[in-house]
């Protein structure tokens, strides 16, 4: 029996009038790639601003672990081990890659203003670990030599990694990646594919939002179709490939009947 | 009942100068996204223009609410562009310095040229009209009657015209505005100097019957930006019906009440009501 | 290496900082000094929040104002002593700051600025208008110096004279120094510095953003009630005016056009501005028109104030290797 590590139970949200979400459920198992995809506008960074508590749900619940999380703030949910990225690259920008991924980590989040202010052990050896493991993920995302690279600086793939590695700076269970390969060049989709693969392999399980559809066939375990915030089918990529609703939303209705 | 009626119609006339001064300072926030925090100021320098104007150089009044009202338009051109243009991808901080900085040298330009002393100028009629048995001097109606239309104008203006509705498209969606070909820079500073034209007019009407002094702008500013706020900064109908109410209130609360706390306490809930609806009941979201 | 050069330079400025006033006996340059070390400590507070956390506090000026007279009024209306009443002070000013701080962190964007702006006028009002208990317009006028206290090797010190008023102040300086640099350096200065780079961002990375910004902004106030509380002192008067807002306009440009978000920078801007003001004296009337002026230009080609300008000219040095 798999694990089930997110469970999105009928999940709903209007914006005033628009209903952006309508009745959404899902699961996502521990360990596989699961991608949500969608024609624009479909609600799928709805849903992840959902999940990582961004938005608040109209109805509906969101388990994580077991754990209800719907409804909690932003940071509770990061540190119950949810990461992110966000659709428009969202980096420390005037910081260093290092600095970026120190920000990141658990003993970053953890130590308190009076151990900082008048501590002296624990706030050495906490500053001592988050900086090794700024390192480590600087050097798994494939920036380990440009550490002292403020991020304004560094080209749009290398932000695209930077991204992910904060998403994984505080190490979590669950990562949600929306659209990593957004604007990146050919030579660079390659490395973050890897980058991707790299993650699950030790041991995460990761969320994909991605508009390139060779890529999430290729990659993914398991698949979300979405259309104008409804759930079209939650199966296989052969069998979500061949889903007529599927090709009809992104392509009009008339082709799916040409078939 | 006489008494009633008396506050009621100096709050309206509170009223209509703050919704101007308010409606201009929310209509420079709309297109600018910047707090103007001279416009206090501005105000003040309007008032002196229509007083030199009609006392210096003999112009009747109206003419010297015009050449007020003018002139300012025009400063209020230069100053967006020379002044504020260059700090729009800025911190906000850097604009708010800006503006500290230019009440500085515009309120000690003022006393250092004119003096502290306190001026007036006469309105063009001395009369006292009586309303349902109340006193009402003809400059009180003036003042209700010029503001309210000159609101109307500036609505119909917004809402009518090809100009008009440019600059309420570049407020709300600046790049839209430019795909669609309009020059958003014009339409900045073109409001800016309405923003600005309205306070010099909302000056130059109040001006008979308060006084005039470098520092006038202060005791207007801190309310134009309550009244901004809650009514939500950016929103005409905010501004005015906030103008109009908080006129009414202050006269109110200043004739039967005397509280040595009224400001704490307007500006205390202020804090709170922010806190709560950081927008402001009209205004939009940041 | 050039760890050690750093040291060595530190603590050469020390010393001379130290020898100042035996050197220079002029009172007039003494008071100055004074003054600007109670200016450091303010801009430094101001700094925490707004160069490190990213929020414009408008108000920084009236909890300025609050240490000062919760200082003094502790002195002069329940004849505590100074040494009692200073740290009183500075922790009231903090639970002020935590209060207010609550609902005006809760904020985003422009909104944080204004709802300071408000409630620092709203402060304001209180203090003017209250007469029974701050005299209002009229303000405290007497408050003592500090009393003599016993040092080990220095014997007893009073506090009557301009010179150990420097020491007291510099002492606090340091203090207030080493605090807010122990913080800024360490895993929650980061923490600060990712709030004030991207609130969101932070939330999604796991900080608690509302508690660091309002802990932040609790300690923030902590010292500009320390400044008040020194300037209460040594002054021996207070006015209304000392928590008006033109007071948070001055710490906030000592701040800025000195170079926010560094150590140096306000120290460098509490200075460098007073003493500017006093030098523009001889323009009479329109010596505020030129600070304004001076104003608008700093702010407009050097928008990270002189520190910057420094950086900036040093980078252009090295052919643009530093960033």
């Amino acid at each position: 029996m798999e694990e089930i590590l997110l469970e999105v139970k009928k999940l709903t949200k209007y914006f005033g009038g628009l209903k952006a979400i309508d009745d959404v459920s899902f699961r996502i198992k521990r360990g596989e790639i699961f991608s949500i995809i969608g024609p624009n506008g479909a609600g799928k960074t709805t849903l992840f601003n959902m999940i990582t508590g961004f938005l608040t749900p109209t109805e509906g619940e969101i388990f994580f672990q077991g754990h209800k999380i719907s409804g909690l703030k932003p940071y509770q949910i990061a540190r119950l081990g949810v990461g992110r990225t966000f659709q428009l690259t969202t980096l420390f920008m005037s910081n260093t890659v290092l600095e970026n991924l120190i920000i990141g980590q658990r003993e970053t989040r953890q130590l308190g203003v009076f151990q900082s202010i008048f501590g002296v052990r624990k706030r050495e050896k906490s500053r001592q670990e988050a900086e090794a493991r700024a390192h480590a993920i600087a050097e798994f995302v494939g920036l380990g030599n440009q550490k002292n690279t403020p991020a304004a600086l560094l080209p749009h793939g290398a932000q695209k990694q930077l991204s992910i590695g904060l998403a994984l700076s505080g190490d979590p269970e669950l990562i949600l990646l929306d659209e990593p390969l957004g604007g990146v060049d050919m030579d660079e989709i390659d490395a973050i594919i890897e980058l991707i693969k790299k993650i699950r392999e030790s041991g995460k399980t990761i969320c994909l939002i991605e508009h390139k559809m060779r890529v999430v066939m290729n990659i993914s375990d398991r698949i979300l179709a979405l259309s104008y915030g409804k759930k079209l089918i939650e199966d296989l990529p052969e069998v979500v490939a061949s889903n007529e609703d599927v090709i009809a939303s992104y392509l009009g209705d008339r082709y799916a009947a040409c078939g | 009942m006489g008494i009633l009626l008396q506050t009621l119609i100096n709050g309206i006339m509170l009223g209509s100068v703050y919704a101007m001064v308010a409606l201009g300072l929310t209509l420079i926030y709309g297109i600018l996204n910047v707090p103007n925090f001279a416009h206090g100021t501005l105000y003040m320098i309007g008032a002196y223009i229509a007083y030199f104007a009609i006392v210096s150089f003999g112009a009747p009044y109206w003419l010297g609410l015009i050449i007020s009202m003018i002139l300012l338009f025009v400063i209020g051109i230069l100053l967006e562009r020379i002044v504020f243009r260059p700090f729009y991808d800025k911190p906000l901080i850097n604009s708010f310095i800006v503006a500290v900085g230019l009440i500085l040298v515009l309120e000690n330009t003022a006393l250092s040229l004119w003096g502290p002393e306190f001026r007036q100028f006469a309105g063009p009629s001395d009369k006292v009209i009586e309303v349902m048995g109340v006193m009402i001097t003809a400059q009180r109606l003036i003042v209700i009657i010029t503001a309210a239309v000159l609101i109307w104008l500036v609505h119909l203006f917004i809402k009518k015209t090809r100009l008009g509705a440019a600059i309420e498209a570049t407020s709300q969606n600046p790049d839209g505005a430019l795909l669609m070909g309009i020059n958003i820079s014009q339409m900045r500073g073109i409001t800016f100097g309405i923003g600005t034209a309205l306070a010099a007019v909302a000056a130059a009407l109040v001006g008979p019957i308060l006084l005039i002094y470098p520092a006038m702008g202060h005791t207007v500013i801190g309310m134009a930006f309550v009244i901004i706020i809650i009514g939500g900064m950016g929103s005409f109908f905010g501004a005015v019906l906030g103008g109009y109410l908080i006129g009414i209130l202050e006269t109110f609360v200043t004739s039967y009440i005397t509280n040595f706390f009224t400001e704490a306490i307007i500006f205390g809930l202020l804090v709170l009501l922010l806190a709560v609806r950081p927008t402001g009941l009209f205004g939009k979201p940041h | 290496m050039r760890e050690k050069k750093k040291i060595i330079y530190l603590a050469l400025l020390f010393f001379i900082i130290l020898l100042i006033p035996q050197v220079i006996k002029d009172e007039y340059y003494l008071h100055i000094f004074v003054m600007s070390g109670i200016w450091i400590i303010s801009a430094l507070s101001l700094n925490l929040i707004l160069g490190y956390a990213g929020q414009l506090n408008l108000a920084q000026g009236t909890f300025f104002g609050i240490g000062a007279y919760a200082t003094g009024l502790l002195m002069q209306k329940m004849g505590l002593s100074f040494w009692l009443a200073l740290p009183l002070g500075c922790l009231f000013t903090a639970a002020i700051g935590f209060i207010t701080g609550l609902p005006t962190l809760r904020t985003r964007g422009h909104y944080f600025p204004i709802a300071t702006m408000c409630l620092g006028i709203a402060i304001y009002y209180v203090i003017a208008r209250w007469d029974d208990v701050t005299g209002g317009a009229r303000g405290l006028f007497g408050l003592p110096r500090p009393d003599p206290i016993a040092l080990p090797w220095l014997g007893t010190i009073s506090f009557e004279s301009t010179v150990s008023c420097y020491y007291l102040v510099l002492f606090f300086v340091v203090v207030t120094i080493v605090v807010i640099q122990r913080l800024i350096s360490s895993l929650a200065g980061k923490r600060l510095i990712a709030i004030r780079g991207n609130e969101d961002l932070a939330q999604a990375l796991g900080i608690n953003t509302m508690r660091d910004k309002v802990i932040c902004f609790t300690i923030s106030t902590f010292f500009a009630g320390l400044a008040g509380g020194l300037f209460a002192s040594y002054m021996s008067s207070l006015m209304a005016e000392n928590a008006h807002f033109v007071t948070s306009f001055e710490m906030l440009l000592n701040v800025m056009i000195g170079g926010v978000g560094t150590i140096i920078g306000p120290i460098i801007g509490a200075i460098f501005l007073p003493l500017l003001s006093e030098e523009l004296h001889f323009l009479g009337g329109w010596r505020l028109v030129v600070y304004g002026i001076i104003l608008i230009l700093t702010i407009r080609f050097l928008p990270f104030g002189i520190v910057g300008g420094i950086r900036l000219a040093m980078a252009k040095r090295t052919g643009g290797k530093g960033f």
